[in-house]
């Protein structure tokens, strides 16, 4: 199958799964019932739409991160999630929520991703100043500093339940699994806000990140400004890890599994990667949604836990064949 | 021109450098020789600014390397590194292409650049293939025709840091008459290499580090006496001369 193919057939893919998550859920809807002032008008609009649309921006930031993180970090296996970049934000938007109590509202709702942004960038400077050496970027540095992380983080967010009040103590578990239930319009506001400069932005430098893949020396003398190009690639990176944190939780592996998918159809460029990511993620993450709706219906499960159940196994097996592959993944 | 006046580096309290005074002159290939951690490749480094000296200056032509912009010293200056730490499957056409960005070209012209170096190093078989499934010496090939691709009609400097360290006769050979023809269009070469025949038949000058110190430049014939190169490696080195030049012959570990 060529390239033009697999971006076409992902493309149409898009459509398909809109419809699905728009119609599944406890509440059976058709399509003809959604205008006018009914009960499942409302939750067409209130609940399903938001819900939709938020799932699909995550799913994209999310996956297009992730690409762009591995490139900075010339590893496939930097995922923001594996190396604590999302437990950082969300540990940073607790502490901020559980000090600030009920005015953590103020400033329009942003002062929680803002909160995680900030987290992420410590983190993504943690990382990057303990795992990239001058020979290259030390994989064992990389996924321990993640580990110590997110031990931290866990442990934080698990303390801060002890001073938190009730409604913020499920918002901190909600952290913790990831979920895109409560999807409301005006989260969907505040993800655009900082969504939309990543998912512009990525893809604009997917010819520099290839030329970070062949060692930043290497780039610096094709002339990247390495520097200036590192910096611009982790703010975008924390940026976007931080908002859907702030708005959805730690929604793992998605940043992992999706661009490994899309290099397997397409190969490693950038160029392709990053666009396809993003759209392969948003498509993979609706199903997920799609999935932990369906799975213990009427209930459902955070989506952390599925694209978790999904993501866990796919880590190990790359892993294997890491392993079989002496080194080179 | 390139001009290097009293550099010295040091790392970690370590001094690497001390006080080179160096000149690559348009046309001409300089080759580096030296053992082991002589500073080499630290001095490539200060040569090409990716390192700053603590004290010193390289100028090329009369700019001074460290002050240039990146995008410019990368159509003045190629290099190839001794360490290529790519390892994403990226196939062997599409590595070539990114020796091509500082160019500007757009996709027609890269493809047929890409070609033309595809062909010139006898990559065209391997075009298609995954970077990461080739092996040592054809990473090397791959990696030297993306750097010598970057070399356009504005390059004045190429540096190479081991570049045949991996290829076989063949290839060595190649590559040698490929850096010959890039010196002839006008083109600085400085060149590291280990193999004591292969300088003496590249070479228009030598250049003996150690210690970090010059200890010695200037043509072969000057420079390549047995004397200075046994003391130099700490091994007894023997010089033959045969009607197509000098040859080395290192013998008995001492």
């Amino acid at each position: 199958m060529n390239k033009t193919k697999i971006s076409l057939l992902l493309w149409l893919s898009l459509p398909l799964v809109m419809i699905l998550s728009l119609i599944t859920g406890p509440v059976s809807l058709d399509l003809t019932s959604i205008f006018g002032d009914s009960v499942a008008s409302q939750v067409f609009w209130q609940l399903r739409m938001p819900r939709l649309l938020l799932t699909l921006l995550a799913g994209a930031v999310l996956a297009m991160t992730g690409a762009a993180a591995q490139s900075l970090f010339r590893n496939p296996l930097a995922d923001p999630g594996l190396i604590g970049i999302s437990a950082g934000a969300a540990l940073s938007a607790g502490i901020v929520m559980v000090l600030l109590g009920s005015s953590v509202a103020l400033l329009g709702g942003l002062l929680l991703p803002l909160a995680a942004f900030a987290g992420g960038v410590v983190t993504t400077l943690l990382v990057a100043r303990l795992a990239v050496t001058l020979q290259g970027v030390s994989v064992t540095n990389m996924l321990l500093c993640g580990i110590a992380i997110n031990a931290i983080a866990l442990a934080g967010l698990g303390g801060l339940k002890y001073f938190a009040a009730d409604n913020e103590l499920r918002q901190l578990s909600f952290w913790l699994l990831g979920s895109l239930n409560h999807s409301r319009w005006q989260d969907l506001l505040v993800l655009l806000v900082a969504a939309l400069p990543v998912l512009w932005l990525l893809p604009r430098y997917g010819q520099k990140l290839n030329l970070l893949l062949l060692g930043e020396q290497q780039a610096s003398l094709l002339g990247l400004d390495v520097v200036r190009c590192k910096r611009v690639m982790i703010l975008l990176i924390a940026l976007g890890v931080g908002a859907v944190v702030a708005l959805t939780g730690i929604i793992g592996f998605v940043g992992l599994v999706v661009p490994h998918l899309v290099r397997l159809m397409t190969g490693p460029d950038n160029r392709r990667l990053l666009p396809l990511s993003g759209l392969l993620g948003a498509v993979l993450l609706t199903v997920a949604d799609i999935l932990s709706r369906l799975l213990v219906s009427p209930a459902e499960l955070p989506v952390g836990i599925v694209t978790a159940l999904v993501g866990g196994p796919f880590f190990l097996l790359l892993l294997t064949r890491r392993k079989q592959e002496s080194g080179i993944c | 021109m390139l001009t290097a006046n009293h550099l010295s580096l040091s790392r970690n309290g370590k001094s690497l450098l001390q006080d080179i005074n160096l000149q690559l002159i348009p046309g001409e290939v300089t080759v580096l020789l030296g053992p082991n951690g002589a500073g080499k490749s630290s001095l490539l480094s200060l040569l090409s600014g990716l390192y700053s000296p603590d004290s010193g200056s390289v100028f090329l032509e009369k700019q001074p390397v460290s002050g240039l912009d990146p995008q410019l010293r990368a159509l003045y200056l190629a290099m190839y590194t001794q360490q290529q730490p790519l390892n994403f499957p990226f196939r062997v056409d599409e590595v070539v292409a990114l020796g091509c960005y500082p160019l500007q070209l757009d996709s027609v012209a890269t493809a047929e650049r890409v070609n033309d170096y595809l062909t010139q190093f006898e990559l065209g078989s391997l075009a298609q293939r995954q970077y990461t499934s080739l092996s040592g010496g054809e990473q090397q090939r791959v990696q030297v025709a993306r750097v010598m691709a970057q070399v356009g009609d504005q390059c004045q400097m190429l540096l190479l840091d081991e570049p045949v360290s991996e290829m076989d006769l063949r290839y060595q050979q190649l590559l040698l008459q490929r850096i010959r023809e890039v010196a002839v269009n006008g083109v600085a070469v400085c060149c590291v290499l280990h193999d004591l025949n292969l300088a003496a038949q590249l070479a228009d000058q030598i250049v003996l580090l150690q210690n970090g110190q010059m200890l010695a430049s200037g043509p072969v014939d000057e420079v390549m006496i047995e004397k200075t190169l046994s003391d130099l490696y700490q091994v007894s080195v023997r010089k033959v001369e045969t009607e197509s030049g000098p040859f080395f012959i290192s013998e008995g570990y001492k």
